[in-house]
């Protein structure tokens, strides 16, 4: 393939000062490995705005890191275009491409110390010696290992490592920032805090981050906006909030915090709004309706509401309770057969739930969504 | 990327092309020449009455050494995998001790363990034990002895390898499960390790089909092999023709069992790949894993520790003892081989310095093993740079071809390189020999690196992309500096394989390039030389000293340190 746009001079070379953050665009990129197999990415369509920070999250095979090595240039697109700040980058090798790119495993060169890992870009950039010392310095003290630069990657801790990774992709003051499951080797405790600090760095640098993660959560706690991703095609791009308020697919609402999926009974358009009934409880909601086949509606165990038996709602009777800390999860077992979760926060005053009592369940139907 | 699939041909077609021409194209020169004459040197050839049985001679040959190999092999790799670190170290470093050195001294050590006034005799008959010398060598069992010792190594090896791979876990769970040590290991641990088995003894037999220095040393009359055949025709009768018709037949036959492991095992094995797991076993299923009274004596044998490791100590022992032999014997003070040494000198060492015949092969051996390593290292780095982007049917085609001269008989190449290089009156030239040579390393060169490129994270060299370096530029800074370790140990055995190499140096080297081996392998067909003995110490100690030099570079460059650390 030949460069067929963008100035390789100009994208390959940082700006004095911090380079201005580029929008990333992903029109109807498609990955196909063999002819008559699936595209691994389909008609993939994507855009992030300059300064954006964007996740796109899928399970595992869903084409998402195929999607981000494609824009990386270590994958060719079958077809379509990728444009970084308007230009085209397609055809263009890596090292032309000016993305800083946070591996999985952080790909740290071993065999040359924390400082020299930092300066490598510079040195690939041909930055005159002078001001690396200063640029990497101020990487250092940005990621918080001032001090740790004669250190070989070996001699660091997980997280240290990953923080060396990070300086290294936003030494060279690149516009954009991929980031591909960067936190996946780290234990809990220490994920929450660096998802902090990317975020925090995010904001710093007022970078544009494309970050691919199949960790929910992580995306809803740090995007500005959330791109799902499923046998290769995006299901829904939105802001946490609203992806997880207004799911626009039954794979989106399951994919996404904790949802139980109830068989309904009967449903009707009414305005732009659905009539729905489930046994002798029925109320109005929204959602985009079934794709195919059955219709379900989509409830989060928290916004379930468990009251005495006999009242407005479904009947049924508690089956096992599990106490999760600032909550209890309560498994019900409905009359119709299905089961239900119920999440209850834990507050001192009540105590768990009892077993094998009978309950009705009910729900706000604003909170409920047809899918 | 599209251009990385490219790249990936591009570089493994000049490392194929190389091989065409330095190693294909000679013996092909071969088949020519053999259908001379309407291919009268066929007809002869199936009508002489020797051929068939020295072929079945050579399989049945080699499958014993296979054999023996296996059985001395199987317990030692055992031990190996379950010793502490330490120990374990110690049993792998004994246990390649051997491989890091000549054949041609390994063969000697034998010729002077073995000889009718060789040291077992010498000190069978001081003792008193025996009056008369026992016939240890020029015979079956001389060459037996000899080439078991060869084939251990591999042997170990690769059957330490492939049972690394096993889930030690399982082995646990059996007992667990109520199975007592020895249950557990004749139930699962053996069966586990099958692949390993089959793998390691189709190649230790698919070498041995090609032996030729050993039996010829140590053999007697009726242990010919095919290569012996061939070398016969040139040397006695000087009938090329010939040599050239049972060169491609015998080359038909290893292409076939070439195959036949190509087939069955796969050569990912040598690259870093898993050994494929496979069927089920009779072992497992058999009566020997139950509770029978009667098979309880042979199980508790089984569960001895002391037995096992008695038997370890004893193929270690046997491991060194040429060694240790040589050494002694090279400063012996007395003109004939002679067992306890009674007087110490240095004699035969001042007496190699002395001599123009010497010092003149050493210096051949250095030039010659130094050009045919860095070509074999040049090459190797290509063919492993492109073998890793061009996968599927096309790759393993295109690795079988690459490791197929360090399968194949040299006795073949060697008639090859010796008509090729006559023809393009290269005959008596030092850049045949390395060139020749080149291509005997290249196999271990492309094992070693490409196992070393598999197990560097490819994140490595994307990240470098990403951060602006060209492929060059990567390449340069990252992958080479990674590879610092394998590349000197690929150097070092590529260095060694020409250093060592005898039977192409028995062809192409004339007077002016005789090269070590070369040397020794003149005097060992005669008597036993002490002066022999000190060659070989020295050839010992340069091979040993290369080896040292490349640890310690590993060692002591800090970045290699680390990595070495890291992994």
């Amino acid at each position: 393939m030949k460069p067929q746009s963008a100035p390789r001079q100009d994208a390959a070379r940082p700006a004095s000062s911090a380079a201005p953050a580029a929008g990333l665009e992903l029109l109807g990129v498609t990955k196909r490995y063999e002819p008559l197999a699936p595209p691994v990415v389909d008609d993939l369509s994507l855009a992030v705005k300059p300064g954006e920070f964007t996740a796109l999250l899928g399970p595992s095979g869903s084409g998402k890191t195929t999607a981000l090595m494609m824009v990386a240039g270590f994958v060719a697109a079958t077809s379509g275009d990728i444009r970084i700040g308007g230009h085209s980058i397609a055809g263009l090798p890596p090292e032309s491409r000016n993305i800083g790119v946070v591996f999985q495993n952080y790909a740290l060169f071993p065999h040359m110390t924390v400082r020299e890992n930092i300066a490598f870009p510079l040195r690939m950039h041909r930055i005159p010696k002078a001001r690396r010392q200063a640029m990497v310095e101020r990487a250092l003290d940005l990621v918080g290992l001032g001090g740790f630069g004669a250190r070989f990657p070996s001699q660091l801790s997980g997280g240290q490592q990953q923080r060396v990774a990070l300086a290294r992709a936003i030494v060279f003051e690149p516009p954009l920032l991929l980031m591909d499951e960067p936190l996946g080797a780290l234990d809990k405790q220490l994920r929450e805090q660096m998802q902090y600090e990317i975020r925090r760095l995010h904001k710093e640098l007022k970078s544009t981050v494309l970050y691919v993660t199949h960790d929910q959560r992580e995306a809803l706690t740090m995007a500005d906006n959330v791109a799902l991703m499923r046998s290769g095609r995006l299901e829904q791009v939105a802001s946490p909030a609203d992806i997880y308020a207004n799911p626009a697919s039954r794979f989106v609402a399951s994919f996404i915090g904790d949802c139980n999926l109830l068989n309904v009974g009967a449903f009707v358009r009414s305005g732009d709004r659905w009539r729905v009934t489930i046994g002798d409880y029925a109320g109005d909601c929204g959602g985009p309706g079934p794709a195919e086949g059955a219709a379900a509606l989509a409830v989060r165990p928290s916004h379930l509401v468990l009251g005495p038996a006999g009242g407005a709602g479904l009947q049924g009777r508690i089956k096992d309770v599990v106490f999760a800390g600032e909550s209890f999860d309560c498994q019900v077992a409905l009359e119709d057969g299905q089961t239900v979760w119920v999440r209850r926060a834990a507050t001192p005053l009540e105590g768990a739930p009892a077993p094998g009592s009978g309950v009705t369940v009910s729900w706000m139907w604003e909170a409920a969504r047809l899918v | 990327m599209t251009g990385q699939r490219n790249i990936g041909t591009t570089l493994l077609g000049i490392s194929i092309g190389f091989l065409i021409l330095l190693y294909v194209l000679p013996i092909s020169n071969l088949a020519l020449l053999s259908l001379a004459e309407g291919g009268r040197a066929y007809r002869e050839f199936f009508a002489m009455e020797a051929s068939i049985p020295i072929l079945v001679n050579t399989f049945l040959f080699s499958a014993e050494v296979t054999f023996f190999s296996l059985v001395l092999g199987y317990p030692v790799a055992c031990v190996a995998l379950t010793a502490s670190p330490r120990w374990r170290a110690v049993i792998l470093l004994i246990s390649t001790v051997p491989l890091w050195t000549s054949l041609l001294v390994r063969t000697y050590a034998w010729l002077a363990l073995l000889g009718r006034n060789g040291v077992i005799n010498q000190t069978l008959q001081s003792v008193g034990l025996i009056d008369s010398p026992l016939d240890l060598s020029r015979n079956s069992f001389g060459a037996m002895v000899s080439s078991v010792y060869i084939m251990l190594p591999l042997m170990v090896l690769t059957l330490y390898a492939a049972m690394r791979q096993i889930d030690m876990n399982t082995i646990k769970a059996a007992r667990t499960l109520g199975a007592r040590r020895s249950q557990a290991f004749l139930a699962v641990f053996v069966p586990l390790s099958k692949p390993g088995i089959v793998s390691a003894c189709l190649l230790v037999f698919i070498i041995s089909l090609g032996f030729f220095v050993t039996p010829a040393l140590l053999g007697g009359p009726s242990d010919r092999t095919f290569s012996m055949l061939i070398a016969q025709q040139i040397n006695r009768l000087a009938d090329f023709a010939a040599a050239s018709a049972q060169s491609i037949f015998f080359l038909g036959i290893s292409i076939a069992m070439l195959l036949v492991f190509a087939g069955t095992i796969g050569f990912d094995q040598f690259i870093g790949g898993r050994l494929r797991q496979q069927g089920r076993s009779w072992l497992a299923a058999s009566p020997l894993v139950d509770h029978l009274p009667l098979l309880a004596p042979l199980l508790r044998i089984l569960e001895s520790r002391l037995l096992w490791n008695l038997v370890v100590g004893l193929v270690l022992l046997w491991l060194l003892s040429p060694f240790l032999v040589i050494i002694q014997l090279s400063l012996s003070a007395a003109d004939y081989l002679q067992f306890p040494v009674q007087e110490w000198s240095l004699r035969w060492y001042e007496e190699l310095v002395a001599t123009r015949q010497w010092r003149a092969a050493g210096l051949n051996s250095l030039v010659v093993a130094a050009i045919a390593s860095a070509l074999a290292l040049g090459i190797g780095l290509t063919a492993a740079l492109g073998l890793r982007e061009v996968r599927g049917s096309v790759g393993r085609f295109a690795l079988v071809i690459l490791l197929a001269p360090a399968l194949l008989p040299s006795m073949i190449y060697s008639i090859g390189a010796y008509l090729a290089a006559a023809k393009l009156g290269w005959a008596d030239s030092r850049t045949a020999l390395a060139l020749a040579h080149s291509t005997l390393g290249l196999p271990f060169v492309i094992i070693i690196l490409t196992t070393a490129l598999g197990s560097l994270d490819p994140n490595l060299e994307r990240a470098a992309r990403s951060l602006g370096a060209g492929r060059w530029a990567s390449l340069r800074f990252v992958t080479v500096p990674l590879l610092l370790p394998a590349l000197i140990s690929a150097a070092i055995i590529a260095f060694q394989t020409s250093f060592d190499e005898v039977v192409v140096s028995l062809f192409l080297s004339g007077v002016r390039t005789r090269t070590i081996p070369r040397l020794m392998w003149q005097s060992a067909t005669m008597e036993v030389d002490p002066a022999v003995m000190a060659v070989a110490v020295v050839v010992l100690a340069t091979v040993l000293i290369a080896a040292l030099l490349g640890y310690l570079a590993v060692r002591l460059v800090p970045g290699m340190r680390r990595q070495a650390a890291a992994r």
